[in-house]
């Protein structure tokens, strides 16, 4: 049993059609962000140089593409894993406030026990208050029939508002702005090789592997993918769809919670209002370039991230306002996907 | 007091009723379009960027129904004919929606400039009526249109051959096929007028409430309509009360000192709608859906 | 390939060709100079030109908070010419972008780089370490001890709310007044507050009512909590909601009442309900903190912006109809308490109570002047 699922694995990884269809898509992506570069005024090669130098040609863009890319990475982990079983997560950016939340809460407010361990602790938190959001969302599936697109999208909602009554009411206040004081710096996460970047990072790594390994060696995982294959087989064959909706989501959540947790105590070092541009939806596009596969969702979030951070360095290179960059580059990305990338679908209905 | 949240339900309750109407027709018809929320925010862009332009409200109105059913067309293209999977499109499609809204409204909008609500139109007799009188009968006009089309659109999906059509691509799409019809574009046509609807919604947003374009403006408003979509069991008819409930528990939010709420923390208010919709959504799936929801037909 | 990819290739390629149009069409509109586009150079400037970055979140096109910061930008550049380059990028929504934002500034060779925000002080101590030749300054309450290259500002909020909160309670006729801010957070609240103390500095009798929009730019939740505030009997409205405020004059237009917009003087905007407008010359700030920044004479302290220095909280003129409806009595009285701000004679809480939602009716209005 195990062989066969590694050797279809196999299979499916290497699908050139795909990877075919994939890069036909980002050639023409280039072209035509050429050609917008060169309708805006800048000149296109210096444009995409700008990019990249900014993104990865000095110490500063290479933390933050680095950084961004894995909260990315988690991002889109978060949707990958429900995925599998034909489910949306799309309360990723909800779940990852939850995770913030509870990361920050004990990152502050746990005073007794060595700062590693409160580390810890606040990252175990992150990712648990993750997993209990999207536990909701799988849950109410599970029980109701509640459509989790709706439910995960409505929990978003509640959670930010939540964490926006918390940030005010549960902390002391941080000065004149709307965050909770910064964490002490022996409870924030190490940094690597004692240089700027986050040890965060390699967690996100490590996320990435385990996801892997769960989805094509456990048990857990098969099942996953075999309710996400043909939910209707798998229920005859007495899986029980309830607790696989359930445990997707809550394993899915937690990656969101995860990076939620890893914004706040290894990039901000505190919890601001507006921490995230945005980071669980964009989950939903990393995940959907990388056709949920775990292992596909780095080089996917190593896209994006790239294209966010050297955007931000258009402007002073050559003059070409980033937000608009940013969202020609981005929308066009995404129709592209769309058209080309995705498959048709076949059967899978609403339920 | 009543009277006040009575008149606020109504002006918050009319963008939501139009974007429900058009949801009920694009999905009766067998499609999901979860980018119900960037369309609602198109029109709402579109009805604003129209009125800075000058041409006045009510060619504001009619310029955001126009621009929906255009999107309802690129939608159609891209659920019907290239058949991609309906949540992920949609989702992908509200991303789309903010972040061209939001940069085309930062780089050519005025934020500064007035803004343009529609006056009131007071029905005769109706609106001496105490209490009931002038929260439900002196509103603007959009408003009792907006009850107006909920009747149009049930008329049209119970009793005109389009709207049979429409409910069988929704249910039977392989019958309607040997009938001859065609069902991509009966789901063409469905998501045209129902994005026509819903980008009206949007403009009610801005020429009812705000009079102005802010970014995310609708801020979930489309997604609501999703659940209310099931709560009111695809039925026009009772989107109305479904529709009076959220536009309730969104005017609640302001009114709390009258109500004794000042107490409760304003961020809690602000969930209600937000909770209320996870409630119904839960409660209310034990509807039937359309059979062949969120299926993309495909010809053998 | 499946049956059905060469019929859908066309349809594919149409939405492609949509897709390139619209594209195109953004573009094309749009360019990269265009003074209305999120971010402006400033003069060409000559090779040694200092270079100093603003940024901020919002949009400068706000008639408010954000405007009145690039106002200033302006004006430091015109009066600089060819010795500064003003790097202005606003739009910066998210923590993430003020970050990569004042990083690329730094690392493309600003001098300095000053946040006219007040969202990150975090990240001034953190592009300061990381820039020990550059100086970086934000928008914050006073700090306990600098680093050699930050600087720290803040215009004194309370007091202009403070002056609007006296003539409130001056103008009103029903004893009642209102507040309508976005968030419940510190920098926020120093209005609310303040504007409450002000009220009841001038009405002891007076009842505040207070909402919170979630949003400093939807009018239209501005414009319900205004319509609540006003059928609850309050007849003058703060608005602590920067481009929002626009929704309050609907509100107040329908219902009768007046509003007092802050940040800059709008009374052109609503000319029917806009009694004044409480002014902070953000610009005169910013071009002060710029000029300082390109002369090399910036100090690591915080700069403090009141009343007594460049009229910071001051009051615009009254005029037209609203202006009637201040009395002669009511307008001398308000300038009496301005000169007791400017004096010292007033004193303020510290920031800290100040920034509690509630504190302007638990303090005290005998102990502003040295009483208890």
């Amino acid at each position: 049993m195990r062989r066969l699922a590694s050797l279809a694995d196999w299979r499916q990884r290497l699908d050139w059609r795909y990877l075919a269809r994939l890069l036909a898509s980002l050639a023409l992506t280039l072209l035509l962000v050429g050609l917008i570069f060169d309708l805006a005024g800048a000149d296109p090669v210096a444009a995409f140089e700008a990019l990249i130098r900014g993104s990865l040609g000095n110490p500063l863009g290479v933390e933050q593409t680095i950084e961004l890319g894995a909260i990315l990475v988690l991002a889109g982990l978060a949707v990958t894993i429900p995925a599998r079983a034909s489910l949306w997560n799309i309360g990723g950016e909800g779940q990852i406030f939850a995770g913030a939340l509870a990361a920050a809460s004990v990152a502050l407010k746990v005073t007794g026990p060595d700062p590693a361990i409160v580390m810890l602790l606040a990252l175990l938190a992150g990712l648990l208050a993750g997993a209990a959001v999207a536990a909701v969302a799988g849950a109410l599936r599970a029980l109701t029939g509640a459509n989790e697109v709706l439910t995960t999208l409505m929990l978003n909602f509640v959670i930010a508002l939540l964490t926006f009554y918390a940030i005010t009411n549960w902390f002391p206040a941080a000065g004149i702005r709307g965050s909770t004081p910064e964490i002490p710096r022996d409870v924030e996460l190490p940094t690597l090789l004692g240089g700027d970047i986050t040890s965060g990072v390699l967690l996100a790594l490590a996320c990435v592997v385990a996801a892997h390994v769960l989805l094509t060696r456990t048990r857990l995982g098969l099942t996953i993918r075999a309710v996400g294959a043909n939910p209707e087989a798998a229920r005859h064959n007495g899986i029980r769809l309830g607790s696989v909706y359930t445990v997707s989501f809550a394993i899915g959540g937690a990656f969101a919670g995860l990076a939620g947790a890893i914004v706040v105590l290894g990039i901000d070092g505190l919890l601001a209002r507006d921490f995230s541009p945005g980071y669980g939806f964009v989950g939903i596009a990393v995940a959907l370039l990388a056709r949920s596969r775990p292992l596909l969702v780095v080089p996917a979030a190593a896209l994006f991230s790239i294209v966010t951070v050297g955007g931000s360095y258009l402007e002073s290179a050559v003059g070409l306002s980033a937000d608009v960059a940013l969202v020609i580059q981005g929308t066009l990305l995404l129709l592209l996907l769309a058209l080309w990338v995705i498959p048709p679908q076949r059967a899978a209905g609403v339920r | 007091m009543v009277e006040l949240l009575l008149t606020t339900t109504v002006l918050l309750t009319v963008p939501l009723l139009l974007a429900t109407l058009g949801e009920i027709v694009t999905e009766r018809a067998g499609v999901l379009n979860i980018g119900i929320e960037g369309v609602m925010l198109f029109g709402a862009f579109a009805a604003a960027g129209v009125i800075q332009l000058g041409p006045g409200r009510p060619v504001a109105v009619l310029a955001a129904a126009a621009l929906g059913a255009a999107l309802g067309v690129l939608l159609a293209v891209l659920f019907v004919a290239r058949r991609v999977n309906q949540i992920v499109g949609g989702v992908l499609f509200n991303l789309f929606a903010l972040g061209l809204t939001t940069v085309l409204f930062d780089r050519y909008f005025d934020a500064g400039a007035t803004g343009s609500v529609f006056g009131k139109l007071a029905l005769p007799l109706l609106s001496d009526l105490p209490v009931v009188g002038p929260a439900l009968f002196d509103q603007p006009l959009l408003a009792y249109l907006s009850v107006v089309l909920a009747g149009l659109v049930w008329w049209l999906l119970t009793r005109t051959w389009f709207g049979l059509h429409l409910r069988a691509a929704g249910e039977r799409p392989r019958a309607l096929d040997s009938a001859g019809v065609s069902v991509g574009g009966i789901r063409t046509a469905a998501l045209a007028v129902g994005c026509a609807l819903v980008a009206l919604g949007g403009a009610a947003l801005v020429v009812l409430q705000s009079g102005a374009f802010t970014p995310n403006i609708t801020e979930g408003r489309g997604f609501i309509a999703l659940g209310i979509v099931l709560v009111a069991r695809w039925s026009p008819w009772w989107a109305l009360p479904a529709v009076a409930l959220f536009g309730l528990a969104e005017s609640v939010k302001f009114q709390a000192s009258t109500f004794g709420l000042e107490s409760v923390p304003p961020e809690f208010l602000a969930m209600l709608p937000y909770l209320v919709a996870i409630v119904t959504v839960t409660v209310g799936t034990a509807a039937r859906y359309p059979a062949a929801l969120g299926v993309p037909y495909v010809r053998e | 390939m499946s049956r059905h990819s060469i019929g859908n290739r066309w349809q594919a390629l149409i939405a492609a060709a949509c897709a390139l149009a619209l594209a195109l069409g953004v573009a094309a509109c749009g360019d990269s100079d265009s003074s209305t586009s999120g971010s402006t150079d400033g003069g060409e400037g000559s090779a040694d030109a200092v270079e100093v970055a603003m940024v901020t979140s919002g949009a400068h096109t706000d008639s408010s908070f954000v405007q009145s910061w690039w106002e200033g930008s302006q004006q430091a550049q015109s009066e600089l010419g060819d010795a500064a380059k003003i790097v202005w990028n606003d739009g910066l929504n998210s923590l993430d972008a003020l970050d990569r934002a004042a990083g690329a500034a730094l690392t493309n060779g600003a001098e300095a780089l000053i946040f006219t925000t007040s969202e990150a002080p975090q990240l001034v101590t953190e592009y300061a370490e990381k820039f020990p030749d550059a100086w970086v300054c934000g928008l914050e309450a006073p700090r306990e001890d600098y680093l050699a290259n930050v600087c720290t500002m803040l215009p004194q909020y309370w007091e202009g709310a403070f002056l609007a909160g006296a003539l409130a309670g001056l103008v009103t006729e029903t004893d009642r007044v209102g507040v309508v801010s976005a968030f419940d957070i510190p920098v926020q609240n120093l209005q609310v507050e303040g504007f409450a103390l002000g009220a009841r500095y001038t009405n002891p009798d007076v009842k505040i009512e207070r909402a919170i929009t979630e949003s400093l730019i939807d009018s239209g939740k501005a414009r319900a909590a205004t319509q609540a505030q006003l059928a609850a009997g309050a007849d003058v409205i703060l608005s602590a909601v920067d481009e929002a405020a626009q929704g309050m004059y609907l509100a107040a237009r329908d219902a009768g009442g007046y509003v007092i917009p802050q940040y800059t003087d709008q009374y052109e905007s609503a000319p029917d309900v806009v009694l004044t407008s409480v002014v902070y010359h953000h610009d005169e700030v910013g071009a002060t903190l710029a000029k300082l920044a390109v002369e090399g004479e910036l100090e690591a302290k915080s700069y403090e912006f009141d009343l007594a220095t460049y009229g910071v909280g001051e009051l615009a003129p009254f005029r037209g109809a609203t202006g009637e409806a201040v009395s002669e009595e009511a307008r001398k009285q308000v300038a009496e308490i301005q000169k007791e701000i400017e004096d010292g004679t007033i004193i303020f809480p510290g920031l800290e109570e100040l920034g509690e939602r509630g504190s302007g009716e638990s303090i005290s209005v005998a102990s502003l002047k040295g009483g208890t």
